[in-house]
């Protein structure tokens, strides 16, 4: 995770979480996404961060959604990107917010471990952090083991990325 | 009560998969386990053949929580098996994320895991309701935890920075300025609240007892996480190479996970196991906290290891505090991980108090650099046997003490809760059932 850059610490605006498994095919997606803004993150983030005066932390939580809860309650606007079991076609993403995952009874999010991160956004909810939270769910296709996602999902990796950036943007 | 079953298939708030079983038949206890059910991971078989350079990077991959604990361990022991030389810098920074990885497991447990059951609520939902500051309190506890896995590690979960030799970058100045400030004027305000909400509910805790074998590191400079000598409550000391003497692993028809013994059958480890065997090394808040909480040797309540846990929490953050006042006094040196001029055959064994308890690693190397044999000895492991014996007297004490079956059974989770079973690294492993 970006917490921090070399010099000291950044000062916290809006944080991009990835949640996921990397070893367990699709769930990867999340980290996936923050890999890859990393590795384009003055080409992609350092204009959206000039132009609007913002800081922004891309954060792998990898499978500790715990940590997504503890970044939400310090009440930073945050994105959420993690692989969703949401009977769309693999690649597929929707926005969603808090409330979706309560109302819909047909997406339920992949978590490797009991705890699962929709438990954390609805704990957030209820802790009264909720208006400054999406949720960029990528339908998934296979949780198998392994370290390689869906052609599905890369292939719609610059469409996440824009949406994602349409997001900060409607976050600010 | 003459005929009891109980089976909790899938017992939650732990890590992995297990199932409690209990069947008391004609006032006969005829069976009290936990059974583990995942499927054995085999990553000792996994290891072999790979370089010395990936041995950590490998067996971290054992679990996403303990993921730290299993990094420093293994490059330990290949660092004793290859004659690595590594600087004070190094093993202080590894403490310090030894430390900071206590706290995030540690905090995790208490508040989201344990403190339910103490608030008779079904998960940590519903406290977020009736308990908002202190679920906020624990979130915040936990991301400083985490934040000082990152800042010394490199990463949260997984660390890369951790190498055999050293680290491949080092904190800066600034960041090791905001860790000390934040737990100076953060976390230690917040567990000192987190200690005052334990008192508050110390009757929650089942009042049972049995004594058994504790062990745990122990050295003569301080409360024993990073290296010492194994320390046993029954026996005393045993160097850390001959592990194997103090561990003793068997198998069991119940669990795809092996069980551990020693002097007697069965042995604990973890925070109430450290506590047990350190407490003259703690330092002066978290011994005020345990002698407030009547937390003095023996403590032979296993629900109290979640106590025990708090005590660590706010030992490790003054040891932290300590460590990094050191740190910025001398200044950190520019330094590379050491490498070695020649490869050569040899065996190591790493030894770490990771959070559930002491875990072991020990690699063989061929004059390549390569595995030729691994043994991981895990922390859930070494409890599980000690588990199923608190089972089969604790069954009797709440018949004893008039238990209905639903309060026996969360009773009975809340013990398998109390240790912090880390199932998927046992199985390198819970569910209650009962038979009536």
């Amino acid at each position: 995770m970006t917490v921090l850059n070399d010099t000291g610490i950044l000062q916290k605006n809006i944080s991009i979480i990835g949640i996921g498994n990397s070893f367990r095919g699709d769930d990867a997606a999340g980290p996936y996404i923050i890999e890859y803004l990393r590795e384009r993150f003055s080409d992609i983030l350092g204009p959206v961060m000039d132009a609007c005066s913002i800081n922004i932390q891309l954060i792998d939580a990898s499978h500790d959604p715990v940590l997504a809860g503890s970044i939400i309650v310090e009440g930073n606007p945050v994105i959420i990107i993690d692989a969703a079991e949401m009977g769309l076609k693999a690649g597929s993403y929707c926005v969603l917010k808090i409330s979706d995952l309560k109302d819909s009874v047909s997406l339920r999010t992949v978590s490797t471990h009991g705890f699962n991160i929709s438990q954390v956004l609805i704990m957030a909810e209820t802790l009264g952090f909720s208006e400054n939270i999406r949720i960029i769910g990528i339908q998934l296709d296979n949780t198998g083991h392994g370290d390689t996602i869906s052609r599905k999902i890369l292939s719609r990796t610059d469409e996440i990325v824009q949406k994602i950036l349409e997001e900060v943007k409607k976050l600010i | 009560m003459n005929n009891l079953s109980i089976r909790v298939p899938y017992v939650t708030r732990v890590e992995g998969h297990g199932t409690i079983a209990v069947d008391l038949k004609e006032g006969k206890l005829i069976k009290s386990v936990l059974e583990i059910v995942e499927p054995p991971r085999y990553f000792e078989a996994m290891m072999k053949g790979y370089l010395y350079t990936d041995a950590a990077v490998i067996s971290s991959r054992i679990c996403g929580i303990c993921s730290v604990g299993h990094q420093i361990t293994s490059v330990k022991a290949t660092e004793k098996a290859l004659a690595f030389d590594v600087s004070d810098q190094t093993v202080t920074l590894r403490k310090l994320l030894v430390y900071g990885a206590t706290m995030q497991s540690h905090i995790l447990h208490i508040f989201f895991l344990a403190a339910p059951d103490l608030f008779s609520a079904p998960s940590v939902i519903p406290l977020a309701k009736t308990h908002p500051e202190t679920i906020k309190m624990a979130l915040r506890m936990k991301r400083l935890s985490n934040d000082i896995c990152d800042i010394i590690g490199g990463r949260t979960i997984h660390p890369n920075r951790l190498v055999p030799g050293g680290f491949t970058k080092l904190p800066t100045r600034e960041q090791l300025l905001w860790i000390k400030d934040k737990l100076e004027n953060q976390m230690v305000p917040d567990a000192k609240t987190s200690f005052e909400l334990l008192k508050s509910l110390a009757d929650k805790f089942p009042a049972f007892s049995r004594e058994t074998e504790y062990i745990g590191l122990k050295t003569d400079n301080e409360y024993a996480f990073y290296d010492g000598d194994v320390s046993s409550t029954d026996t005393g000391l045993t160097p850390e190479k001959d592990y194997l003497s103090i561990t003793n692993e068997f198998v069991v028809s119940h669990s795809t996970a092996k069980h551990a013994k020693h002097k007697r059958s069965s042995y604990a480890v973890g925070a109430l196991a450290r506590l047990n065997n350190n407490y003259g090394k703690l330092n002066p808040l978290a011994r005020e906290v345990a002698d407030a909480l009547g937390m003095k040797p023996i403590v032979a309540n296993p629900f109290l290891n979640t106590v025990a846990q708090l005590i660590e929490t706010i030992h490790v953050t003054e040891e932290s505090i300590k460590i990094l006042d050191t740190l910025l006094t001398t200044g950190i040196k520019a330094e590379r991980p050491f490498v070695p001029a020649k490869l050569h055959e040899g065996t190591g064994v790493g030894c770490t108090e990771v959070p559930r308890g002491i875990l072991f690693h020990e690699y063989t190397y061929d004059n390549r650099g390569r595995i030729v044999k691994a043994n991981c000895v895990i922390p859930t492991n070494q409890n599980a046997q000690n588990i199923d014996d608190d089972m089969r007297e604790l069954v009797p004490w709440m018949i004893a003490n008039n238990f209905d079956k639903d309060k026996m059974t969360l009773t009975l989770e809340m013990l398998v809760r109390a240790y912090d079973p880390c199932i998927s690294c046992s199985v390198h492993f819970l569910d209650v059932k009962y038979v009536e």
